[in-house]
């Protein structure tokens, strides 16, 4: 019974290791899916695990065996075009599998040898099934590299990719467990150890993932795990990228005038941190998530404004997150119908402003005199001395008097005298903004957000930078303007007396000379059918109930999705405790076996190869041609340790058939005398190192305690 | 009292009650219209789909937001409506051709010759349906039922411009060359006899089309030029840059396509711009062009013009394809100051080839569709065509589509000959058929396709190890298109004269120039002759400057500097 249910291992390891490696498959296939078929790609799997099976039957080296791996592919290929080809004679036409066989063999020739390979050396070499395990978690990584930021584009929905890292974690555990020469016990306890240091590496994932989305977001929009949100605090970035990915749908009806879409405003500001949300003294913000009931705000500047009402369609977008037009005064949130693909709805009415060129508002706004100014000027105004950056803006606006002019000035100077770039370069001298402004000339949004946001702090303007969207009026379709990620955008907010904090936006539309974007377009059949959808279900949208019962709960941010993001942002912690706790679990995993072991005999055996093993930990090393008996021999005379009595005790439970309760006793109280010893011998530094690094890094030692 | 006054109202309401219903029908189309006026598409959306409620059977209110939808390019929502309005009224003429014409703007071309057969079976006297049937058969590559459609409808509409270029159209697709010809120039000489310039224009860019197909070049800009004269549309400077092209007269090209550029709401201005920057060698430009067309997902353009979305998706995959093996073979003739640039080298490189994989799967997958689908429909020689260059690859099963291909044209087009040899000299590596097809090429309208066969003979004579006939082909290419050279991983081969260091000789040595002192040495024809920072590279056989420029810095600079300017196209 015992002998046949050894037999099977190999066949429970060979299924386990064909299904974590097929999942590495099924995850190239995704990248693949357009080219090669999904057929193909199985049988390739299959073949090769086969390989691996019958090269390790045939107990051959592993030279050989490498070489017969190598060599296999080429030999289907051979034979599949062979074959085909002699069909092509009777059947014009068949030989065109060839191309079709081509296009997925070069691809999968590398899988073919992993895998064939992997699976042969997990048979050969039972206990060496980590390394495969290490192996697969590094094709995984491999796998979901390319998918950092906005890049994902092998599923559906990024949730899908965090399933998978579940999925294939299971399927390693899995290989584990099926260690050979391993109690379940102790392969579970391994396993339980093995799945944070993974967890881990996947930890550091996700902050690649999150560096690659702010990079990927023009330097504005950042991961928030599963969708995408602004930064709370703008970084001039060396170099960015854009993505294309349709965030969101805004419906707004009339003339495309005064199209950004405001996320939040910063007004914070540090030199060495730049622009951040903080909140100033005196003075209230715009909301920024989204309320769960309708909400009104107060108007506080109405002068040459009008009422603009938006609906916006949240679809890839963080659902708390509120957008709207410079100054919102309403904030609907709407009901959404069944099924819905977006994942928020909500509508805003705010009051605009439209400048308009040489008359109207912008007319009133060069004249215009006196009115309160907004209450917390100091700290609209305040910014560190920069005598360059003064001397510029004076530069600039020289001979002008009022504010609207200077704000202008600013404003054009910015636009026509300096160039558009995804790359503005690195400062040598560390400072990103004066490289700009003086060196390089070119930069995106932010950088001119920041430099004309500055100019004016400096002239005693108050100024903030606002994030959020710009709108291309051109991609408007029955009203709906389709909002993708690239479209993310800085601004500035200039605030006068009786018009409250007015919009400029002062960055250049030429581009760096040499430089040239593909600006990307929203799918066309993705934004149709969106549209579709909601035209198909604007009776299901409605205004959410105020009544207490049926208060908005629906997009609550996730308690998991919360705690995992901040488990991530405190990683530095995180992983010292889970090195410290896997240390922990080391030294205890002796005692541990002690406790659940039954009969004395066993329990001080457990116990004796446990103080063996912390001997080993802080520098008692047994010599390789040393028995057990010698060891301790040596320990006492040279050291004074008393040792051998309780080896004594252990050689009599290892050989002797009944050890009762007397001699445990006895074992036990030998015992503390030695650890009594033990302690005034050894300096606290060991103990501290031999629990800090209880590793035996002496292969040699580590055979001899095996045998 | 009580009973007059019941009587009173029911008398208003019964003679009120019909006009009051019918106002409301009014109510409903008059606010959409007004809504939509206004840019509030929504409401009148919502108004159109009230109405539809109230009114389920009033055809008029499906029509109506069917038009509001089609007028906003939402074809697949406009069909919904149209197609709730076919339940209502299935005979109704407007609604049949309005599904047939969103069907074929979704590119769904055998729905839609469906519903154009169903209209023209119930309407067989709407010559429109007849001419956008004979179109959609083109489309399909059903060739020979739109010609027996035509050829009937002309009987009955004698002299009908519209259907005398569809057929002329068909007949081009049949490889029909006079009669093609034939029923173009009877369309054109109808349009400008009835002053209709615009349309002339389009017939003579169809001609244009035409000549250039059947290899008649001075034809075909011929047309291309009156195409234009008469109106200055986009496919008429792109048809007119496709010649320069081939002519190998970049800067000319380039202007034409800009100007298309400038003119077109398609993206084929911009597909012909990313294959010149390809065939120049300027392969960040083609890339970045290509990869914008691929992100414009709306095909509704396709309609009007002969293509189809896979085609027009392996037409981009396969330049796509040239420009990542351009890359990777430009790579291992770029030069590297150091090891970590050769290492990042490497890795550009194995990038590179694994997109040129990707590419070159796609479009061998989407030829051999393609050509499958010609077959088919009974078009041999498309369909062998496509079928070769799905599997140029494999050389054996491309003869096989190649041999045949060339028996059928070469008869109908003589002119086909040389690039046959050029293709089966690649195919079967003989240098010989390539020498000879190039002997055979024009040497000024077929300059662009000479280039690519001196390549393709480079390759072979490095295959073979006969580096002197390499260095000589080499050479010649260099002359015709020195931006072909580093994308085919070959350097120009150098005479060196005077000051050259040790350092620059193994720069130029790694660039794949080969640089050797003796002027007399087999196949070696371009002297680059450096003093101080001057330089100047001349063609030996008649003493011809071709460059003068000047170099300073490092070694490396220098060297970096000169093979820019020694490979950049004008």
């Amino acid at each position: 019974m015992l002998k046949s249910s050894k037999s099977l291992f190999p066949l429970y390891r060979t299924i386990a290791f064909t299904l974590s490696t097929g999942y590495l498959y099924l995850l190239y296939y995704l990248y693949l899916r357009e080219t090669v078929a999904l057929s193909f790609l199985t049988v390739t799997l299959l073949i090769s695990v086969l390989t691996g099976i019958l090269i390790w039957r045939w107990k051959l080296k592993v030279i050989p065996a490498l070489v017969v791996i190598f060599l296999v592919p080429w030999i289907i290929r051979w034979s599949f075009h062979s074959f085909t080809g002699v069909l092509n004679y009777f059947f014009r036409g068949a030989g065109l599998q060839q191309v079709f066989f081509d296009i997925g063999f070069w691809p999968l020739f590398l899988p073919f040898i992993y895998s064939g390979v992997a699976c042969y050396l997990g048979l050969r070499y039972p206990r060496k099934v980590f390394w495969i395990v290490l192996g697969n978690s590094i094709l995984f990584l491999l796998l979901l590299w390319p998918q950092g930021g906005y890049k994902i584009t092998i599923v559906g929905h990024p949730s899908l990719l965090g399933v998978s890292v579940i999925l294939f974690v299971i399927f390693q555990m899995i290989q584990l467990m099926l260690q050979r020469r391993r109690s379940p016990r102790k392969s579970l306890l391994y396993s339980l150890v093995v799945l944070p240091m993974i967890l881990i590496l996947f930890l550091f994932l996700l902050g690649y993932y999150n560096e690659g989305t702010v990079a990927e977001g023009g330097g504005l929009l950042k991961s928030t795990f599963f969708r995408f949100d602004f930064s709370k605090y703008l970084t001039l970035e060396s170099e960015i990228s854009l993505s294309d990915d349709l965030v969101l749908l805004m419906r707004k009806e009339g003339p495309p005038a005064n199209m950004l879409l405001r996320r939040m405003v910063l007004t914070g500001y540090r030199r060495e941190r730049g622009f951040f949300q903080d909140s100033p003294p005196g003075d209230t913000l715009p909301p920024t998530t989204v309320p769960n009931r309708n909400i009104s705000i107060p108007r506080q500047y109405e002068k040459g404004r009008h009422p603009v009402k938006q609906e916006y369609f949240l679809f890839n977008f963080d659902p708390g997150a509120l957008l709207g037009l410079n100054e919102p005064f309403r904030v609907i949130p709407l009901r959404r119908w069944d099924d819905s693909s977006f994942l928020r709805i909500y509508q805003v009415d705010s009051l605009v402003l439209t400048r308009e060129r040489n008359g109207g508002v912008e007319a009133d706004l060069f004249f215009s005199s006196g009115g309160a100014e907004v209450s917390a000027t100091n700290y609209y105004t305040a910014c560190d001395e920069d005598d360059p950056i003064l001397d510029l803006a004076r530069q600039i606006t020289v001979g002008i008097a009022n504010r609207y002019g200077k704000v202008r000035a600013i404003e054009e100077y910015l636009q026509e005298h300096y160039w558009y770039s995804l790359t503005p370069g690195v400062s040598l001298q560390g400072d990103q903004l004066h490289h700009f402004l003086f060196d390089s000339k070119k930069g995106y949004c932010s950088y001119f957000a920041f430099a004309m946001t500055l100019m004016c702090r400096l002239l005693e303007i108050p100024a903030r930078v606002a994030i959020g969207f710009y709108v291309d009026p051109m991609g408007e379709v029955m009203n709906f303007y389709p909002v993708r990620a690239d479209m993310a955008h800085a601004w500035v907010e200039v605030f006068f007396p009786e018009y409250g904090w007015i919009e400029f936006d002062p960055t250049s539309t030429r581009l760096a000379p040499g430089e040239e974007y593909a600006f990307g377009a929203v799918d066309a059949v993705e934004l149709t059918s969106l549209i579709e959808e909601i035209l198909d279900n604007r009776e299901g949208i409605s205004p959410v109930s105020t009544s207490p019962e049926e208060l908005f709960t629906g997009e609550k941010e996730s308690p998991f999705r919360s705690g995992l993001m901040k488990i991530a942002a405190r990683w530095y912690l995180i992983l010292p405790f889970l090195y410290l706790l896997f240390m922990v679990l080391r030294i205890l995993n002796p005692y541990l076996r002690v406790f659940f072991a039954r009969g004395f005999d066993r329990q001080v055996r457990g116990l004796f190869q446990a103080d063996m093993r912390l001997l080993l930990f802080i520098g008692y090393k047994r010599d390789r041609q040393e028995s057990v008996q010698e060891f301790c021999s040596r320990l006492e005379t040279e050291q004074g340790i008393p040792l051998e009595q309780l080896c004594g005790l252990y050689l009599e439970a290892q050989f002797r058939e009944d050890f009762p309760l007397e001699r445990k006793q006895t074992f036990s109280r030998v015992r503390k005398e030695y650890y009594r010893a033990l302690r005034k011998r050894v300096p606290f530094h060991r103990w501290l190192r031999g629990f800090l690094f209880p590793f035996n890094w002496n292969k040699r030692d580590r055979n001899r305690r095996e045998r | 009292m009580r009973k007059m006054i019941n009587l009173l109202l029911l008398l208003t309401l019964g003679l009120t009650g019909g006009p009051l219903i019918a106002q409301d029908l009014e109510w409903y189309l008059e606010g959409a219209r007004e809504a939509i006026e206004e840019e509030r598409y929504e409401r009148a959306v919502s108004l159109l789909r009230e109405g539809q409620q109230r009114y389920p059977d009033e055809l008029v209110l499906y029509e109506e937001l069917g038009d509001l939808y089609y007028s906003k390019d939402l074809y697949n929502l406009a069909l919904g409506e149209y197609r709730k309005a076919k339940k209502l009224s299935y005979a109704d003429y407007y609604i049949l051709y309005r599904i047939a014409d969103s069907l074929g703007r979704l590119n769904r071309d055998d729905e839609s010759v469906e519903s154009l057969e169903e209209l023209h079976r119930m309407y067989p006297g709407e010559v429109d349906v007849v001419g956008d049937l004979g179109w959609m058969y083109f489309k399909t590559s059903r060739l020979e039922e739109g010609e027996k459609l035509l050829k009937d409808a002309l009987n009955t509409w004698e002299g009908n411009r519209t259907l005398a270029m569809t057929l002329g159209t068909v007949y081009s697709g049949m490889y029909e060359y006079n009669l093609s010809k034939q029923y173009y120039l009877e369309s054109i000489e109808n349009a400008l006899d009835d002053g209709k310039q615009y349309f002339a224009s389009i017939a003579c860019y169809n001609l244009s089309l035409l000549e250039h197909g059947f290899y008649q070049y001075s034809n075909a800009l011929e047309y291309t030029n009156r195409s234009l004269e008469l109106s200055e549309r986009a496919p008429g400077h792109i048809a007119r840059g496709e010649l320069y092209k081939a002519r190998l007269e970049y800067t000319q090209a380039l202007e034409e396509y800009k100007r298309a550029f400038s003119l077109d709401s398609t993206p084929l201005s911009k597909v012909n711009l990313g294959d010149l920057f390809l065939e120049f060698g300027k392969l960040e430009g083609a890339l970045k062009v290509i990869e914008e067309v691929r992100n414009l997902q709306d095909t509704s353009w396709m309609y009007y013009f002969g293509v189809n979305p896979r085609r027009h998706e392996r037409e981009l995959h396969g330049i796509l394809k040239d420009v990542y093996k351009g890359l990777y073979r430009r790579e291992k003739v770029t030069i590297h100051k150091n090891i970590f640039s050769r290492i990042s080298g490497i890795v550009r490189g194995i990038r590179y080839r694994i997109k040129e994989w990707y590419h070159r799967s796609r479009y061998e997958s989407l030829s051999i569709a393609e050509g499958r689908e010609e077959l088919a429909q009974g078009n041999k020689l498309d369909g062998w065509w496509f079928l070769f260059k799905g599997c140029e690859n494999h050389p054996s099963m491309a003869l096989d589509y190649l041999l045949p291909a060339r028996d059928l044209e070469e008869p109908i087009a003589p002119g086909s000959h040389p690039f046959y040899l050029y293709e089966e000299g690649k195919l079967t590596s003989r240098p010989e058929l390539i020498e000879e097809a190039l002997s055979l090429f024009h040497p000024q309208w077929e300059a662009s396709i000479s280039a690519k066969a001196l390549l393709a003979l480079a390759a072979i004579y490095r295959e073979k190890g006969m580096e002197g006939e390499k260095r000589r082909v080499l050479s010649s290419l260099y002359l015709l298109n020195p931006g072909a050279l580093p994308q085919g991983g070959f350097g120009v081969p150098l005479i060196l004269k005077g000051e050259v260091s040790r350092e620059m000789r193994r720069y130029l040595a790694s660039a794949g120039c080969a640089p050797v002192d003796d002027p007399a040495t087999q196949g070696y024809r371009i002297i680059l002759s450096i003093e101080d920072d001057q330089f100047t590279v001349e063609d030996r056989q008649g003493g011809r400057v071709l460059i003068n420029g000047e170099i300073s810095g490092s070694p490396f600079d220098r060297a970096e500097e000169l093979l820019k300017i020694l490979y950049a196209v004008n």
